[in-house]
Protein backbone atom coordinates (compact mmCIF):
# COMPACT_ATOMS: atom_id res chain seq x y z
CA UNK A 1 0.00 0.00 0.00
CA UNK A 2 1.29 3.28 -1.18
CA UNK A 3 1.68 5.99 1.34
CA UNK A 4 -0.65 9.19 1.51
CA UNK A 5 2.22 11.92 0.89
CA UNK A 6 4.14 9.53 -1.61
CA UNK A 7 0.70 9.43 -3.88
CA UNK A 8 0.43 13.42 -3.43
CA UNK A 9 3.92 14.49 -4.13
CA UNK A 10 3.86 11.97 -7.46
CA UNK A 11 0.72 13.95 -8.75
CA UNK A 12 2.65 17.14 -8.15
CA UNK A 13 5.26 15.69 -9.92
CA UNK A 14 3.17 14.78 -13.07
CA UNK A 15 1.99 18.05 -13.41
CA UNK A 16 4.89 19.73 -13.39
CA UNK A 17 6.06 17.84 -16.08
CA UNK A 18 2.99 18.08 -18.17
CA UNK A 19 3.24 22.16 -17.96
CA UNK A 20 7.14 22.11 -18.41
CA UNK A 21 6.77 19.84 -21.49
CA UNK A 22 4.08 22.23 -22.56
CA UNK A 23 6.14 25.47 -21.98
CA UNK A 24 9.17 23.44 -23.87
CA UNK A 25 6.72 22.06 -27.16
CA UNK A 26 5.72 26.02 -27.68
CA UNK A 27 9.43 26.78 -27.28
CA UNK A 28 10.28 24.48 -30.06
CA UNK A 29 7.32 25.37 -32.16
CA UNK A 30 8.87 29.02 -32.34
CA UNK A 31 12.00 28.15 -32.90
CA UNK A 32 10.79 25.83 -35.87
CA UNK A 33 8.94 28.55 -37.39
CA UNK A 34 11.82 31.07 -36.98
CA UNK A 35 14.13 29.15 -38.51
CA UNK A 36 11.44 28.17 -41.20
CA UNK A 37 11.60 32.50 -41.57
CA UNK A 38 15.00 33.00 -41.91
CA UNK A 39 15.11 30.65 -44.69
CA UNK A 40 12.85 31.71 -46.44
CA UNK A 41 14.16 35.22 -45.96
CA UNK A 42 17.90 34.46 -46.83
CA UNK A 43 16.76 32.28 -49.74
CA UNK A 44 14.85 34.46 -51.52
CA UNK A 45 15.59 38.18 -50.55
CA UNK A 46 18.82 38.58 -52.36
CA UNK A 47 16.79 37.16 -55.24
CA UNK A 48 14.24 39.31 -55.21
CA UNK A 49 16.40 42.17 -54.81
CA UNK A 50 19.12 41.10 -57.45
CA UNK A 51 16.14 40.96 -59.75
CA UNK A 52 14.80 44.21 -59.01
CA UNK A 53 17.90 45.85 -59.34
CA UNK A 54 18.32 44.27 -62.97
CA UNK A 55 14.98 45.53 -64.00
CA UNK A 56 16.48 48.94 -63.04
CA UNK A 57 19.50 48.71 -64.78
CA UNK A 58 17.88 47.77 -67.99
CA UNK A 59 15.05 50.86 -67.51
CA UNK A 60 17.69 53.22 -67.01
CA UNK A 61 19.96 51.75 -69.61
CA UNK A 62 17.25 52.15 -72.18
CA UNK A 63 16.83 55.61 -70.82
CA UNK A 64 20.40 56.64 -71.28
CA UNK A 65 20.64 55.24 -74.62
CA UNK A 66 17.50 57.19 -76.24
CA UNK A 67 18.47 60.23 -74.44
CA UNK A 68 21.96 59.81 -76.15
CA UNK A 69 20.60 59.26 -79.40
CA UNK A 70 17.75 62.16 -78.88
CA UNK A 71 21.02 64.30 -77.86
CA UNK A 72 23.39 63.48 -80.80
CA UNK A 73 20.29 63.95 -83.26
CA UNK A 74 18.78 67.33 -81.85
CA UNK A 75 22.56 68.89 -82.92
CA UNK A 76 21.45 68.74 -86.02
CA UNK A 77 18.00 69.38 -85.67
CA UNK A 78 17.35 71.84 -82.82
CA UNK A 79 14.95 69.64 -81.42
CA UNK A 80 14.54 70.15 -77.16
CA UNK A 81 14.05 66.48 -75.45
CA UNK A 82 13.14 65.40 -72.02
CA UNK A 83 14.74 62.40 -71.01
CA UNK A 84 13.33 60.74 -67.97
CA UNK A 85 15.46 58.46 -65.90
CA UNK A 86 13.12 56.00 -63.71
CA UNK A 87 13.03 55.17 -59.96
CA UNK A 88 13.84 51.30 -59.41
CA UNK A 89 11.41 49.13 -59.48
CA UNK A 90 9.52 48.41 -56.22
CA UNK A 91 11.08 44.40 -55.34
CA UNK A 92 8.72 41.58 -54.57
CA UNK A 93 8.40 40.69 -51.20
CA UNK A 94 8.30 37.68 -49.41
CA UNK A 95 4.91 37.53 -47.10
CA UNK A 96 5.36 35.69 -43.35
CA UNK A 97 1.97 34.63 -41.71
CA UNK A 98 1.71 36.53 -38.11
CA UNK A 99 4.82 38.32 -38.98
CA UNK A 100 3.35 40.81 -42.25
CA UNK A 101 5.80 41.09 -45.33
CA UNK A 102 10.35 41.00 -45.72
CA UNK A 103 11.35 42.79 -48.59
CA UNK A 104 15.15 43.75 -49.96
CA UNK A 105 16.62 46.92 -49.36
CA UNK A 106 15.66 48.83 -52.02
CA UNK A 107 18.61 50.36 -54.52
CA UNK A 108 19.28 53.81 -54.39
CA UNK A 109 21.14 56.22 -57.44
CA UNK A 110 22.08 59.69 -58.55
CA UNK A 111 21.57 61.44 -61.73
CA UNK A 112 24.09 64.24 -62.21
CA UNK A 113 25.88 67.08 -64.42
CA UNK A 114 28.96 67.62 -64.58
CA UNK A 115 29.68 70.49 -66.94
CA UNK A 116 33.55 70.11 -67.34
CA UNK A 117 34.14 66.32 -67.36
CA UNK A 118 35.42 65.68 -70.86
CA UNK A 119 37.14 67.80 -73.86
CA UNK A 120 37.05 67.25 -77.45
CA UNK A 121 39.69 68.61 -79.88
CA UNK A 122 39.55 68.26 -83.62
CA UNK A 123 42.14 69.36 -86.29
CA UNK A 124 42.76 68.32 -89.92
CA UNK A 125 46.02 68.53 -91.84
CA UNK A 126 45.78 70.47 -95.49
CA UNK A 127 47.93 68.84 -98.11
CA UNK A 128 50.00 71.92 -97.67
CA UNK A 129 50.73 71.01 -94.29
CA UNK A 130 48.81 74.01 -92.33
CA UNK A 131 46.44 72.91 -89.32
CA UNK A 132 43.36 73.75 -89.32
CA UNK A 133 41.28 73.92 -86.16
CA UNK A 134 37.66 72.52 -86.36
CA UNK A 135 36.91 72.30 -82.22
CA UNK A 136 39.03 73.24 -79.70
CA UNK A 137 38.32 72.13 -76.36
CA UNK A 138 34.32 71.34 -77.04
CA UNK A 139 31.95 68.98 -75.96
CA UNK A 140 32.32 69.06 -72.70
CA UNK A 141 29.93 68.28 -69.83
CA UNK A 142 28.56 64.65 -68.80
CA UNK A 143 25.62 63.21 -67.77
CA UNK A 144 25.79 60.17 -65.27
CA UNK A 145 23.96 57.99 -63.29
CA UNK A 146 25.10 56.22 -59.84
CA UNK A 147 23.44 53.14 -58.64
CA UNK A 148 24.61 51.66 -55.14
CA UNK A 149 23.08 48.16 -55.13
CA UNK A 150 23.36 45.64 -52.72
CA UNK A 151 22.60 42.31 -54.39
CA UNK A 152 24.35 42.48 -57.68
CA UNK A 153 27.62 44.87 -58.39
CA UNK A 154 27.09 48.41 -58.58
CA UNK A 155 26.55 50.60 -62.00
CA UNK A 156 26.45 53.36 -63.74
CA UNK A 157 25.85 54.78 -67.07
CA UNK A 158 26.72 58.39 -68.70
CA UNK A 159 26.79 60.28 -71.76
CA UNK A 160 29.82 62.49 -72.92
CA UNK A 161 31.04 63.09 -76.46
CA UNK A 162 27.75 62.51 -77.34
CA UNK A 163 28.35 58.80 -76.79
CA UNK A 164 26.29 56.63 -73.63
CA UNK A 165 28.53 54.75 -72.05
CA UNK A 166 27.68 51.65 -69.29
CA UNK A 167 30.38 51.94 -66.23
CA UNK A 168 31.00 49.46 -63.54
CA UNK A 169 33.58 50.49 -61.07
CA UNK A 170 36.80 51.60 -62.82
CA UNK A 171 35.48 50.03 -66.00
CA UNK A 172 33.20 51.73 -68.92
CA UNK A 173 32.22 50.70 -71.87
CA UNK A 174 30.73 52.50 -74.98
CA UNK A 175 27.05 50.68 -75.60
CA UNK A 176 26.41 53.38 -78.65
CA UNK A 177 29.05 56.30 -79.83
CA UNK A 178 28.54 59.42 -81.29
CA UNK A 179 27.49 59.40 -84.85
CA UNK A 180 30.81 58.70 -86.92
CA UNK A 181 30.58 57.79 -90.44
CA UNK A 182 33.60 56.20 -91.23
CA UNK A 183 33.84 55.33 -95.72
CA UNK A 184 36.58 54.38 -97.29
CA UNK A 185 35.07 54.83 -100.31
CA UNK A 186 37.61 54.28 -103.35
CA UNK A 187 41.41 53.77 -102.90
CA UNK A 188 42.17 57.30 -103.68
CA UNK A 189 39.70 59.07 -100.87
CA UNK A 190 38.34 58.60 -97.68
CA UNK A 191 34.95 59.54 -96.26
CA UNK A 192 34.62 60.94 -92.70
CA UNK A 193 31.97 62.57 -90.77
CA UNK A 194 31.77 63.15 -86.99
CA UNK A 195 29.07 64.83 -85.00
CA UNK A 196 30.45 66.05 -80.96
CA UNK A 197 27.47 67.40 -79.10
CA UNK A 198 28.78 69.53 -75.95
CA UNK A 199 26.34 69.47 -72.93
CA UNK A 200 26.68 72.89 -71.17
CA UNK A 201 24.69 73.96 -67.04
CA UNK A 202 25.23 74.49 -63.91
CA UNK A 203 26.57 71.68 -62.05
CA UNK A 204 23.80 69.49 -60.42
CA UNK A 205 22.48 66.26 -58.96
CA UNK A 206 19.01 64.67 -58.33
CA UNK A 207 18.38 61.57 -56.45
CA UNK A 208 16.41 58.61 -58.26
CA UNK A 209 15.67 56.38 -54.79
CA UNK A 210 12.00 57.28 -54.85
CA UNK A 211 10.77 59.49 -58.23
CA UNK A 212 11.53 59.64 -61.50
CA UNK A 213 14.62 62.22 -62.58
CA UNK A 214 13.36 64.55 -65.44
CA UNK A 215 16.51 65.66 -67.57
CA UNK A 216 15.76 68.71 -70.64
CA UNK A 217 17.92 68.84 -72.75
CA UNK A 218 17.65 72.12 -75.05
CA UNK A 219 19.99 72.36 -78.53
CA UNK A 220 21.77 75.84 -78.94
CA UNK A 221 22.90 76.93 -82.14
CA UNK A 222 25.19 74.46 -84.12
CA UNK A 223 27.84 74.46 -86.73
CA UNK A 224 29.08 71.88 -89.07
CA UNK A 225 32.04 71.63 -91.09
CA UNK A 226 31.29 70.39 -94.20
CA UNK A 227 33.05 69.60 -97.43
CA UNK A 228 32.14 68.50 -100.48
CA UNK A 229 35.48 67.86 -101.89
CA UNK A 230 38.55 66.56 -100.01
CA UNK A 231 40.25 69.29 -97.27
CA UNK A 232 42.01 67.30 -95.49
CA UNK A 233 45.67 65.16 -95.69
CA UNK A 234 45.04 64.27 -92.13
CA UNK A 235 42.37 64.35 -88.83
CA UNK A 236 43.67 64.57 -85.46
CA UNK A 237 41.15 63.87 -82.56
CA UNK A 238 42.19 64.31 -78.86
CA UNK A 239 39.49 63.49 -76.43
CA UNK A 240 40.03 64.07 -72.41
CA UNK A 241 38.02 61.70 -70.94
CA UNK A 242 37.37 59.58 -67.29
CA UNK A 243 36.68 56.74 -69.37
CA UNK A 244 39.93 56.21 -71.94
CA UNK A 245 40.40 52.81 -72.74
CA UNK A 246 36.76 52.25 -73.67
CA UNK A 247 36.85 55.00 -76.24
CA UNK A 248 40.11 53.86 -77.80
CA UNK A 249 37.81 50.08 -77.86
CA UNK A 250 35.10 51.77 -79.33
CA UNK A 251 37.35 53.93 -81.86
CA UNK A 252 38.94 50.57 -82.61
CA UNK A 253 36.33 48.79 -83.61
CA UNK A 254 34.70 51.38 -85.64
CA UNK A 255 37.99 51.82 -87.59
CA UNK A 256 38.49 47.95 -88.57
CA UNK A 257 34.90 47.29 -89.64
CA UNK A 258 35.15 50.16 -91.65
CA UNK A 259 38.17 48.18 -93.16
CA UNK A 260 40.83 50.88 -92.05
CA UNK A 261 43.99 49.01 -91.06
CA UNK A 262 46.25 50.50 -88.16
CA UNK A 263 49.84 48.87 -89.80
CA UNK A 264 50.22 47.74 -93.48
CA UNK A 265 52.83 45.60 -93.97
CA UNK A 266 53.36 46.37 -97.48
CA UNK A 267 52.22 49.99 -98.68
CA UNK A 268 52.30 49.94 -102.72
CA UNK A 269 54.22 52.88 -103.87
CA UNK A 270 52.53 56.25 -102.70
CA UNK A 271 50.16 54.74 -100.22
CA UNK A 272 50.18 55.39 -96.20
CA UNK A 273 51.14 52.50 -93.89
CA UNK A 274 48.68 53.48 -91.81
CA UNK A 275 45.30 54.38 -92.09
CA UNK A 276 44.57 55.26 -88.30
CA UNK A 277 46.03 54.78 -84.94
CA UNK A 278 44.81 55.32 -81.37
CA UNK A 279 47.07 56.35 -78.44
CA UNK A 280 46.10 56.76 -74.32
CA UNK A 281 47.74 58.96 -72.25
CA UNK A 282 48.57 57.33 -69.99
CA UNK A 283 49.30 54.36 -72.44
CA UNK A 284 47.89 52.06 -70.95
CA UNK A 285 44.62 53.96 -70.97
CA UNK A 286 44.05 53.69 -67.12
CA UNK A 287 42.80 56.43 -65.26
CA UNK A 288 44.42 56.07 -61.82
CA UNK A 289 44.69 60.27 -61.91
CA UNK A 290 41.44 60.57 -62.62
CA UNK A 291 40.64 60.45 -66.21
CA UNK A 292 43.21 60.17 -69.76
CA UNK A 293 43.62 61.18 -73.29
CA UNK A 294 42.86 59.52 -76.29
CA UNK A 295 44.43 60.70 -79.42
CA UNK A 296 43.16 59.64 -82.73
CA UNK A 297 45.12 60.30 -86.03
CA UNK A 298 43.49 59.58 -89.52
CA UNK A 299 45.78 59.39 -92.63
CA UNK A 300 44.30 59.87 -96.05
CA UNK A 301 44.70 56.57 -98.24
CA UNK A 302 47.64 58.23 -100.00
CA UNK A 303 50.69 59.88 -98.41
CA UNK A 304 51.15 63.93 -98.30
CA UNK A 305 47.79 64.08 -100.16
CA UNK A 306 44.32 66.25 -99.27
CA UNK A 307 42.32 62.83 -99.70
CA UNK A 308 39.80 63.15 -96.87
CA UNK A 309 36.50 64.49 -97.37
CA UNK A 310 36.16 65.64 -93.69
CA UNK A 311 32.73 66.61 -92.04
CA UNK A 312 32.30 67.71 -88.28
CA UNK A 313 29.90 68.36 -86.77
CA UNK A 314 29.51 70.32 -82.99
CA UNK A 315 27.13 72.39 -80.95
CA UNK A 316 26.08 72.51 -77.81
CA UNK A 317 23.22 71.65 -75.57
CA UNK A 318 21.65 73.11 -72.82
CA UNK A 319 21.27 70.31 -69.67
CA UNK A 320 18.90 70.65 -66.64
CA UNK A 321 17.85 68.43 -64.16
CA UNK A 322 14.38 68.18 -62.22
CA UNK B 1 10.31 -1.19 1.69
CA UNK B 2 10.30 -3.01 -1.41
CA UNK B 3 6.65 -0.25 -2.74
CA UNK B 4 8.95 2.45 -1.75
CA UNK B 5 11.99 1.47 -3.90
CA UNK B 6 9.86 0.71 -6.92
CA UNK B 7 8.07 4.03 -6.55
CA UNK B 8 11.57 6.30 -6.61
CA UNK B 9 12.47 4.07 -9.50
CA UNK B 10 9.59 5.23 -11.45
CA UNK B 11 9.69 9.18 -11.02
CA UNK B 12 13.29 8.63 -12.04
CA UNK B 13 12.45 7.03 -15.53
CA UNK B 14 9.87 9.69 -16.22
CA UNK B 15 12.62 12.11 -15.78
CA UNK B 16 14.86 10.83 -17.74
CA UNK B 17 12.06 9.67 -20.24
CA UNK B 18 11.22 13.29 -20.55
CA UNK B 19 14.49 14.92 -20.50
CA UNK B 20 15.55 12.26 -23.54
CA UNK B 21 12.46 13.28 -25.36
CA UNK B 22 13.48 16.77 -25.16
CA UNK B 23 17.03 16.13 -26.26
CA UNK B 24 16.10 14.22 -29.33
CA UNK B 25 13.60 17.23 -30.07
CA UNK B 26 15.97 19.32 -29.67
CA UNK B 27 18.70 17.25 -32.00
CA UNK B 28 16.46 16.51 -34.70
CA UNK B 29 15.22 20.24 -34.75
CA UNK B 30 18.59 21.26 -35.00
CA UNK B 31 19.85 19.53 -37.27
CA UNK B 32 16.56 20.30 -39.66
CA UNK B 33 17.64 24.30 -39.00
CA UNK B 34 21.20 23.79 -39.88
CA UNK B 35 20.22 22.03 -42.90
CA UNK B 36 17.32 24.61 -44.29
CA UNK B 37 20.43 27.79 -43.43
CA UNK B 38 23.73 26.10 -45.05
CA UNK B 39 21.34 24.70 -48.27
CA UNK B 40 19.20 28.03 -48.25
CA UNK B 41 21.87 29.76 -50.26
CA UNK B 42 20.34 30.78 -53.60
CA UNK B 43 22.45 30.99 -56.86
CA UNK B 44 22.78 33.62 -58.26
CA UNK B 45 21.66 34.70 -61.85
CA UNK B 46 24.52 35.42 -63.90
CA UNK B 47 23.93 38.31 -66.09
CA UNK B 48 25.75 39.84 -68.87
CA UNK B 49 25.42 41.73 -72.16
CA UNK B 50 27.98 41.11 -75.17
CA UNK B 51 28.14 42.05 -78.82
CA UNK B 52 29.67 40.59 -81.48
CA UNK B 53 32.08 42.19 -84.23
CA UNK B 54 34.06 39.79 -86.78
CA UNK B 55 36.46 39.62 -89.61
CA UNK B 56 38.22 36.79 -91.50
CA UNK B 57 41.18 36.45 -88.91
CA UNK B 58 38.93 36.71 -85.46
CA UNK B 59 35.47 37.06 -83.67
CA UNK B 60 35.55 39.72 -80.61
CA UNK B 61 33.51 39.36 -77.98
CA UNK B 62 32.86 42.61 -75.97
CA UNK B 63 32.08 42.75 -72.32
CA UNK B 64 28.63 45.20 -72.38
CA UNK B 65 27.91 45.01 -68.59
CA UNK B 66 27.26 42.43 -65.94
CA UNK B 67 29.00 39.87 -63.84
CA UNK B 68 32.43 39.56 -63.80
CA UNK B 69 33.60 36.29 -65.98
CA UNK B 70 36.18 33.43 -65.43
CA UNK B 71 37.36 33.16 -69.33
CA UNK B 72 37.87 29.36 -68.59
CA UNK B 73 34.33 28.79 -67.12
CA UNK B 74 33.20 30.05 -70.43
CA UNK B 75 32.83 28.23 -73.85
CA UNK B 76 31.76 29.61 -77.20
CA UNK B 77 29.76 28.47 -80.01
CA UNK B 78 28.83 29.87 -83.36
CA UNK B 79 26.80 28.60 -85.66
CA UNK B 80 26.22 30.12 -89.11
CA UNK B 81 23.34 29.91 -91.50
CA UNK B 82 21.84 27.18 -88.60
CA UNK B 83 25.06 24.62 -89.20
CA UNK B 84 28.09 24.68 -86.06
CA UNK B 85 30.97 25.90 -87.50
CA UNK B 86 32.86 26.65 -84.17
CA UNK B 87 33.48 25.52 -80.51
CA UNK B 88 36.29 26.43 -78.31
CA UNK B 89 36.96 27.56 -74.96
CA UNK B 90 36.79 31.39 -74.24
CA UNK B 91 40.49 31.52 -72.49
CA UNK B 92 42.21 30.21 -70.03
CA UNK B 93 41.06 29.71 -66.20
CA UNK B 94 41.67 32.19 -64.19
CA UNK B 95 42.06 35.01 -66.46
CA UNK B 96 38.88 37.38 -65.85
CA UNK B 97 36.82 39.03 -68.10
CA UNK B 98 34.79 41.85 -67.16
CA UNK B 99 33.16 45.36 -68.44
CA UNK B 100 35.04 47.10 -71.44
CA UNK B 101 37.59 44.40 -71.97
CA UNK B 102 37.37 42.11 -75.42
CA UNK B 103 37.90 38.72 -75.83
CA UNK B 104 39.04 37.69 -79.24
CA UNK B 105 38.19 34.33 -80.51
CA UNK B 106 41.03 33.90 -83.66
CA UNK B 107 40.22 31.80 -86.39
CA UNK B 108 42.09 29.29 -88.33
CA UNK B 109 40.08 29.61 -91.57
CA UNK B 110 37.30 32.46 -92.17
CA UNK B 111 34.25 31.51 -91.56
CA UNK B 112 31.68 30.55 -94.65
CA UNK B 113 29.45 33.40 -95.18
CA UNK B 114 26.40 34.38 -93.88
CA UNK B 115 24.69 35.30 -90.69
CA UNK B 116 26.57 33.73 -87.66
CA UNK B 117 25.22 33.46 -84.38
CA UNK B 118 27.66 33.46 -81.30
CA UNK B 119 26.48 31.60 -78.16
CA UNK B 120 28.39 31.98 -74.85
CA UNK B 121 27.52 29.15 -72.38
CA UNK B 122 28.77 28.72 -69.00
CA UNK B 123 30.10 25.41 -68.40
CA UNK B 124 29.50 24.51 -65.25
CA UNK B 125 26.19 26.09 -64.73
CA UNK B 126 25.27 24.05 -68.31
CA UNK B 127 23.70 28.17 -69.00
CA UNK B 128 23.53 30.18 -72.02
CA UNK B 129 25.05 33.44 -70.59
CA UNK B 130 24.57 35.86 -73.99
CA UNK B 131 23.82 35.66 -77.63
CA UNK B 132 24.87 37.73 -80.28
CA UNK B 133 24.41 37.69 -83.79
CA UNK B 134 27.50 38.86 -86.87
CA UNK B 135 27.08 38.91 -90.67
CA UNK B 136 30.03 37.46 -92.90
CA UNK B 137 30.01 38.28 -96.29
CA UNK B 138 32.49 36.50 -98.95
CA UNK B 139 35.23 38.51 -97.80
CA UNK B 140 34.27 37.56 -94.27
CA UNK B 141 33.99 41.39 -93.01
CA UNK B 142 30.89 42.73 -91.29
CA UNK B 143 27.78 43.56 -93.80
CA UNK B 144 24.85 45.26 -93.48
CA UNK B 145 22.39 42.61 -91.94
CA UNK B 146 19.70 41.06 -94.26
CA UNK B 147 16.43 42.92 -93.88
CA UNK B 148 17.96 45.83 -93.11
CA UNK B 149 16.74 48.00 -95.29
CA UNK B 150 14.76 52.01 -96.04
CA UNK B 151 12.21 53.49 -97.68
CA UNK B 152 11.61 57.10 -98.23
CA UNK B 153 8.84 59.02 -99.13
CA UNK B 154 8.72 62.72 -99.45
CA UNK B 155 5.68 64.78 -98.50
CA UNK B 156 4.08 61.90 -97.49
CA UNK B 157 3.98 60.56 -100.87
CA UNK B 158 1.62 63.37 -102.39
CA UNK B 159 4.18 65.68 -104.18
CA UNK B 160 7.80 65.83 -103.80
CA UNK B 161 7.83 69.37 -105.97
CA UNK B 162 9.28 71.69 -103.91
CA UNK B 163 9.47 75.58 -104.58
CA UNK B 164 12.59 76.69 -102.86
CA UNK B 165 13.59 78.14 -100.43
CA UNK B 166 11.06 75.68 -98.66
CA UNK B 167 10.47 72.54 -96.94
CA UNK B 168 10.04 68.69 -97.33
CA UNK B 169 9.15 66.29 -95.04
CA UNK B 170 11.17 63.42 -95.39
CA UNK B 171 9.67 60.23 -93.66
CA UNK B 172 12.21 56.89 -93.76
CA UNK B 173 10.66 53.68 -92.95
CA UNK B 174 13.67 51.56 -91.43
CA UNK B 175 13.21 47.89 -91.21
CA UNK B 176 15.87 46.03 -88.94
CA UNK B 177 15.86 42.27 -88.73
CA UNK B 178 16.88 42.60 -84.79
CA UNK B 179 14.44 45.04 -84.14
CA UNK B 180 13.39 48.97 -83.72
CA UNK B 181 15.87 49.33 -80.81
CA UNK B 182 18.98 48.12 -82.97
CA UNK B 183 18.87 51.39 -85.11
CA UNK B 184 21.16 54.10 -83.78
CA UNK B 185 20.17 57.02 -86.17
CA UNK B 186 19.07 58.06 -89.49
CA UNK B 187 20.12 61.31 -91.33
CA UNK B 188 19.82 62.50 -94.05
CA UNK B 189 22.24 63.87 -96.93
CA UNK B 190 20.94 67.58 -98.96
CA UNK B 191 24.22 67.93 -100.65
CA UNK B 192 21.63 67.48 -103.67
CA UNK B 193 19.87 70.19 -102.66
CA UNK B 194 22.49 72.08 -101.66
CA UNK B 195 21.71 71.58 -97.58
CA UNK B 196 24.12 70.07 -95.11
CA UNK B 197 25.48 66.78 -95.13
CA UNK B 198 24.14 65.89 -92.22
CA UNK B 199 20.43 66.08 -90.92
CA UNK B 200 19.02 63.73 -88.38
CA UNK B 201 16.05 62.24 -88.64
CA UNK B 202 13.76 61.38 -85.66
CA UNK B 203 11.66 58.75 -84.44
CA UNK B 204 10.28 60.42 -81.36
CA UNK B 205 7.36 62.15 -82.67
CA UNK B 206 8.54 65.40 -83.12
CA UNK B 207 9.30 67.92 -85.42
CA UNK B 208 7.37 66.11 -88.09
CA UNK B 209 7.30 62.88 -87.22
CA UNK B 210 3.79 61.32 -86.68
CA UNK B 211 4.26 58.85 -84.06
CA UNK B 212 7.25 57.81 -81.25
CA UNK B 213 8.79 54.84 -81.75
CA UNK B 214 7.01 53.23 -84.82
CA UNK B 215 10.23 52.78 -86.81
CA UNK B 216 9.08 55.48 -89.01
CA UNK B 217 11.50 58.15 -88.84
CA UNK B 218 10.76 61.62 -90.05
CA UNK B 219 12.77 65.14 -90.51
CA UNK B 220 11.65 68.88 -92.26
CA UNK B 221 14.38 69.35 -94.72
CA UNK B 222 15.35 72.72 -95.77
CA UNK B 223 15.52 73.37 -99.46
CA UNK B 224 17.17 76.47 -99.37
CA UNK B 225 16.72 79.39 -102.04
CA UNK B 226 20.28 78.25 -103.76
CA UNK B 227 19.49 75.18 -104.93
CA UNK B 228 19.86 74.17 -108.47
CA UNK B 229 16.58 73.73 -109.70
CA UNK B 230 15.34 70.80 -111.38
CA UNK B 231 15.16 66.89 -110.43
CA UNK B 232 17.87 66.93 -107.26
CA UNK B 233 18.66 63.66 -105.03
CA UNK B 234 18.59 63.30 -101.65
CA UNK B 235 20.32 60.41 -99.40
CA UNK B 236 19.39 58.51 -96.18
CA UNK B 237 20.93 56.41 -94.12
CA UNK B 238 20.24 54.41 -91.20
CA UNK B 239 23.46 53.28 -89.01
CA UNK B 240 22.66 50.43 -86.33
CA UNK B 241 24.11 49.49 -83.29
CA UNK B 242 26.76 47.16 -84.95
CA UNK B 243 27.83 50.22 -86.70
CA UNK B 244 26.12 48.52 -90.22
CA UNK B 245 24.50 50.60 -92.41
CA UNK B 246 21.81 50.82 -94.62
CA UNK B 247 21.04 53.58 -96.96
CA UNK B 248 18.45 54.92 -100.15
CA UNK B 249 17.35 57.81 -101.96
CA UNK B 250 14.44 60.10 -103.04
CA UNK B 251 13.76 62.69 -105.93
CA UNK B 252 12.99 65.90 -105.39
CA UNK B 253 11.83 68.57 -108.00
CA UNK B 254 13.36 71.90 -107.11
CA UNK B 255 11.62 74.80 -108.90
Amino acid sequence: MIPKRLTARKAALAGDERALAGAIGIILMLAVAVTVYAHTVRGNIPVYGEQAEHAWDERVSTAFQDLGRSIAGGISTGAPVTGTIPAPPPPEKISLPFLGSAGPVAPAGTVAFAPACTRASVLHTLGSGQIVTDLAGGSNGCLTFHATTLYSPPFGYAIEMGGVLRVQGQSAVILAGPPLQLDPATPTEYRIALALPGLRGSAASASADSADVHVDVVPGPSASEVEQEPNAARATWTFDTSHPAAWKTWLDARFVQAGLVASRASPLPGQSSSDYSIACVPVDCSTAAGGGQVNVVIEGPRTDMQDIRLSITYGLADVSIR
Amino acid sequence: MQHKTGGRDAAVSDIVGTVLLIGVTVALVGAAALQLTQAGTPEMAIRLAMTATGNSTAITLLHAGGSSLDEGQLNVLVTVNGTRALQTAAGPVGARWSVGNALVIPLSEPLPPGQAEVTLVHVDRSEVLATAAIYFRSNAAALTPAGFTLEATLNGGVNSTITAPGQVLATVAVTHPDGRKMVRYVFANTTGVDGPSWAALRDDGTHGDAAAADSTWSALLAVPFSSIRGDRTLGFTAVDLAGASASTTAMVNVV
